[in-house]
């Protein structure tokens, strides 16, 4: 019986926000500020980012690690499909990652947005597929972690 | 707080098909072969079913429930999209279900078909985020066994053919 190449996981990540549902969704419908967080960071450099935010529409993005990363300089393709939009609480998106011309993972990602007390709680899921020469979950929750403090930076501002 | 209003869920089921993992991946990859299998029967009514099975593809299915089935007279809608197709060995797809303009759910299926001694091993994965109103993972996993066993009849029926 040959090895399975497929590994399942999920996890989720919770964050509050001192602010409304309503800004943290801007957050993801307006272009302009999703590539601001999700585009722009410290280390990588982005290259191409288009984004059609609507329930079938298509997003992809991607930039080039750094040269001193273990991936060394390598281009991370994302390629999304949004699913589900409820403005103000949930966003629910489909992804693949390919790193130069090999995917990866695909993923089912789930928004969810939770009004409290002057802030906001934001629910992600993340239900993924990881194939061969992935960066397997704990990568995977690790990066979605440093995004979600970028996406605090990106509602601070 | 609000309640959540989303239930995320996961699940599994393998099955043993008694002919070759080409045999059982070309049931997904061929249009006419998937539409037997996975749109009709079970009191569906086909209205349209369209799939164009690449990375990055997109598969509709619409339906209804034939007159005196529960839900008769209500659209269905199946809108997916194929994320990852390795040939004989794994498909992987999203889609939501639409019933009567409202989205119920989306999901993530992955295929895994493995060659086993007396034929091949199929492991499906459902992966869900279920949505208000919605049917929930345990009548979908009925459902998915309902659509796997006819698979299974379908490969049957075709080997007698060939």
């Amino acid at each position: 019986m040959p090895e399975r190449t497929v590994t399942h996981d999920t996890f989720t990540i919770e964050r509050s926000y001192p602010t409304t549902p309503e800004r943290i969704f801007s957050a993801f419908s307006d272009p302009v500020k999703k590539r601001r967080w999700f585009m722009e960071g410290p280390k990588s450099e982005a290259q191409e980012f288009e984004i059609d935010f609507r329930v079938g529409g298509r997003e992809r993005s991607s930039f080039r690690a750094p040269l001193d990363s273990p991936i060394k300089g390598a281009v991370i393709t994302n390629d999304t499909v949004y699913q589900d939009i409820v403005p103000n609480k949930r966003i629910v998106l489909a992804y693949t990652m390919t790193i130069a011309d090999h995917r990866f993972s695909a993923s089912l990602a789930t928004f969810e947005l939770v009004p409290g007390t002057g802030n906001t709680k934001l629910i992600f899921t993340e239900q993924a597929a990881f194939f061969e020469h992935s960066d397997g979950p704990k990568i995977r929750e690790e990066g979605w972690r440093e995004l979600l403090e970028r996406l605090a930076q990106e509602l601070a501002n | 707080m609000e309640q959540k209003s989303v239930n995320h869920s996961t699940f599994v089921i393998e099955r043993n098909y008694p002919t070759t993992p080409e045999r059982v991946f070309a049931a997904f990859a061929d249009p006419e072969l998937k539409r037997y299998w996975f749109t009709e029967g079970f009191n569906k009514e086909p209205d349209e079913f369209q799939m164009d099975f690449r990375v990055g593809g997109t598969e509709t299915f619409r339906y209804h429930y034939r007159e005196g089935a529960p839900f008769s007279g209500i659209p269905f809608v199946n809108d997916g999209t194929y994320h990852e197709i390795a040939l004989n060995k794994r498909i992987v797809n999203s889609s939501t279900m639409v019933i009567g303009g409202n989205c119920i759910s989306a999901s993530l299926t992955t295929f895994e078909f493995l060659p086993a001694d007396d034929g091949t091993k199929l492991i499906f994965t459902f992966q869900g985020a279920f949505f208000e109103n919605s049917d929930g993972p345990q009548i979908r996993e009925m459902g998915w066994n309902k659509l796997l066993d006819r698979l299974a009849e379908s490969l049957t029926q075709s080997a007698v053919a060939a």
